[in-house]
């Protein structure tokens, strides 16, 4: 469940006792690497159709957050290190491949970034594509259906 | 009314961190359970145990980790001066 970091610059906390601990939960690191993920462009949404469906869900109960950062995000922590495992929906007409490296990329530096946990590995999993004109997926994307050329369509960039 | 849990200002130890400029916010609950529970009142994300202070906070997200740890250890320091600080990172606070 949590994981500690017990690097060097970490190392000094301390209130004049001995050197206190630094506990990362692992909800920590699958925020960090869901907004890391979504920021990259070309990528439509996040999660398998499963958790898609149920993110879609939760969007339109009343007071709800809709569907949360994490969702597609699956993270193991380690002592010291991290690996990220991601869901996603890409844009029709991306490089799948070249998305996926600018996915691990921006990943990787933002969760070694915050938490100075060393990540060893990104995995992109690529579930589905969004088409143009697809509305809401099949799996439930984000659930407003912009029409052709309406430019309502949303998506993280 | 400041509340002392075996000689630790509780109060003073929340307030402190949450003056840390990469602190989110003091958070109760899981991982580490961090709470003080005080006649009619709560002071969530501090405990107090034996010789070890535990601080349960959210982090901002343009922050760091290092950078939060190192803040929040200057900031209780001179309040908990003999005491172990252990920090939970439990969550990371919505941008505000």
């Amino acid at each position: 469940m949590t994981q500690t970091v017990d690097n060097t610059e970490q190392r000094d906390v301390r209130g004049g006792g001995d050197g206190g601990r630094i506990t990362v939960a692992d909800n920590v690191v699958q925020k960090i690497a869901g907004m890391a993920c979504r920021e990259v462009a070309g990528v439509y949404a996040m999660g398998t159709g499963a958790t898609r469906a149920v993110g879609a869900v939760r969007e339109r109960i009343p007071g709800s957050a809709g569907p949360s950062v994490s969702q597609g995000v699956g993270v193991e922590v380690g002592e010291n290190e991290a690996a990220v495992d991601l869901d996603i929906v890409v844009d029709y007409g991306v490089s799948a491949n070249e998305l996926g490296r600018g996915i691990q990329r921006n990943v990787k530096s933002s969760v070694e970034r915050m938490t100075g946990l060393d990540v060893v590995e990104v995995n992109v999993n690529i579930d589905d594509v969004h088409l143009p004109d697809d509305g809401d997926g099949t799996g439930g994307g984000p659930a407003t259906s912009g029409g052709p050329g309406t430019g309502g369509e949303p998506r993280v960039s | 009314m400041t509340a002392v849990v075996d000689g630790v200002d509780v109060d003073a130890v929340a307030a402190a961190v949450r003056r840390c400029g990469s602190v989110g916010g003091l958070v109760d609950g899981p991982p580490a359970m961090a709470a003080t529970y005080l006649p009619g009142r709560r002071v969530d994300g501090v405990r107090v145990d034996g010789e070890t202070v535990i601080i349960q906070v959210s982090i901002r997200p343009e922050s760091t980790v290092a950078r939060l740890a190192r803040e929040v250890g200057a900031a209780v320091s001179r309040l908990v001066p003999t005491r172990r600080v252990d920090i939970v990172v439990a969550d990371v606070s919505e941008e505000t």
